[in-house]
């Protein structure tokens, strides 16, 4: 006598959003990244145009004051001492939660591409050296203890005997697993996860790189802001000092023309650029300190992304020992419902029930040999004949109506 | 007046051709067999979608019989149903196959 083989069931169900709904995340996100890559961009460029500028003003200043040319240089609005202050703190305090940002980006990315990267592994593992293994001589059977235990807790589903149990693992990877380890456990694949798996890690390392160069290249912009910063100085400095050559020369030249009218030959002192002392925010009348500003190590970034693939190993690792249970019906539970429902006992004990026990037979014949489609193909088949049989049995009972009168 | 008005009986007892080739194949095997098991062995003339009603007409009209498989500790999944032909049946497919031989004979005898 044929045994019922094991009686489980794929629920297929993905613990990733549903794909219109992550497409959507996607996209908005590839958005988003474009936008802030875009906008680093033109950063960058801003300040590197202002940088050029003041250090090309610097050296025309440099050469000009070692010639003794009269010098003009366009000044610049300088901003009130409180309004620069202000600006300075607000840049500050952006720049900083700009750089925790970017780190928890890291911490994140690392997080999400270290679980898809574990469950395309296990989806790889278990297709590569599985090969039906899981599915041969494997029995899942239910003790007593577990039928009572079962019973307390879903009465409605033990009477109608359509149990198993099913432990999920990852959402590419099942296993059946019976209470006591003794009694074999089954594993059940995913077959169509492993593609959605490796496009959702293309995206998650795209978006990941992607954010990682928008932010280098908004700190490269901020590096050159703050140069451009010191160079500003630098050339008030220089100003300063052009003015105090002027003033000293004009004295000059005014103190010796009584003397006899006869011009006297002064040269301008060299003047070496590197050595202009700069003036710093410290220095200044607002009395706030220079902003010292620290860009983001890579290997800080790398160590934050470690440290989110090991959160999301050790979530992984602990998952499933905590993971739950799940109880689902086998297939042709929802019909046999149906005809509870509807018909007479009679012809669902000698109609029904047989043709929905065959179809649990030969679908769970057809997974423990690893043979999924097959599975498949059987229940759509089943869902035929199970309409067939419901539609003999009225024509039967028409025909007999008739046949009587 | 009919067949049916004067033995009612005359068309219960009547064995289509697959009622005739289900008590064959479970009174040939000498064992019970399962719905799907006289499918596999029928060679295609039994479908899966149907054997069940034609099972059905049969213990109504008390040519089988039927029980749920044993099953030695719980398990899951729905319990099949084991046939067997009982003495009706079998009188009733020698009386069909009597029957035919008698219409063979005739046949022949006609056509000779």
């Amino acid at each position: 006598m044929a045994t019922p083989p094991n009686s489980y069931q794929d629920i297929s169900q993905l613990t990733i959003p549903s794909w219109t709904l992550l497409g959507m995340i996607l996209l908005a996100s590839f958005t988003v990244m474009c936008t802030v890559t875009l906008r680093s961009n033109a950063e960058r460029e801003t300040a590197s145009a202002k940088y050029e500028a003041l250090l090309g003003q610097n050296a025309a200043i440099v050469s000009q004051l070692r010639r003794g040319h009269p010098i003009t240089i366009e000044t610049e609005v300088e901003e009130a001492p409180a309004e620069k202050a202000t600006t300075r703190l607000l840049r500050h305090a952006v720049a900083v939660v700009q750089l925790v940002f970017y780190y928890a980006l890291a911490l994140w990315g690392g997080f999400l591409t270290a679980l898809v990267a574990i469950r395309t592994w296990i989806e790889i593992r278990v297709r590569v050296s599985n090969l039906g293994k899981f599915f041969r001589s494997q029995r899942l059977r239910l003790n007593d203890n577990l039928i009572h235990k079962v019973r307390l807790e879903y009465p409605r589903y033990v009477e109608s005997s359509h149990l198993f149990y099913r432990q999920p693992i990852t959402p590419v990877c099942f296993v059946v697993r019976h209470q006591s380890r003794r009694i074999g456990t089954l594993q059940q694949r995913q077959t169509a996860t492993l593609s959605k798996l490796v496009l959702l890690l293309f995206c998650g390392l795209a978006l990941t790189s992607g954010f990682l160069f928008a932010a280098k290249v908004h700190f490269t912009a901020i590096q050159l802001g703050y140069k451009a910063e010191k160079l500003r100085l630098e050339r008030k400095g220089l100003l300063d000092q052009v003015r105090r050559e002027q003033e000293e020369f004009e004295l000059a030249r005014w103190s010796s023309m009584p003397e006899g009218l006869s011009y006297e030959i002064i040269e301008l002192p060299d003047i070496d650029g590197s050595k202009v002392k700069v003036l710093t925010e410290s220095s200044n009348s607002a009395g706030f300190k220079t902003i010292s500003f620290k860009t983001p190590s890579l290997w800080l970034l790398i160590t934050f992304g470690l440290l989110g693939g090991a959160v999301a190993i050790g979530r992984f690792l602990l998952g499933r020992y905590f993971s739950r249970h799940i109880i689902v019906s086998a297939p042709g539970s929802k019909y046999l419902a149906f005809v509870d429902f509807f018909y007479h006992p009679n012809k669902v004990e000698e109609i029904f029930k047989p043709i929905i026990g065959d179809w649990q037979h030969e679908y769970f014949k057809a997974l423990s040999e690893g043979r999924k489609n097959k599975a498949r193909w059987i229940s759509v088949r089943y869902h035929y004949r199970f309409a067939l049989a419901l539609g003999l049995t009225h024509v039967y009972s028409l025909v007999r109506t008739f046949a009587r009168k | 007046m009919s067949n049916n008005e004067q033995n009612p009986s005359a068309n219960l007892l009547a064995i289509s051709r697959k009622e005739a080739l289900i008590l064959e194949m479970l009174l040939a095997s000498r064992a019970d067999m399962f719905g799907l098991e006289m499918v596999e062995a029928s060679g295609g003339n039994l479908k899966r979608g149907t054997i069940y009603v034609t099972l059905q007409r049969m213990k109504e009209k008390g040519f089988v019989e039927s029980r749920p498989e044993p099953r030695a500790m719980p398990e899951i999944g729905i319990s099949r149903r084991l046939y067997r032909a009982t003495g009706l049946g079998e009188r009733a497919l020698a009386a069909q196959r009597a029957a035919q031989s008698i219409w063979v004979v005739g046949l022949s005898v006609a056509e000779t």
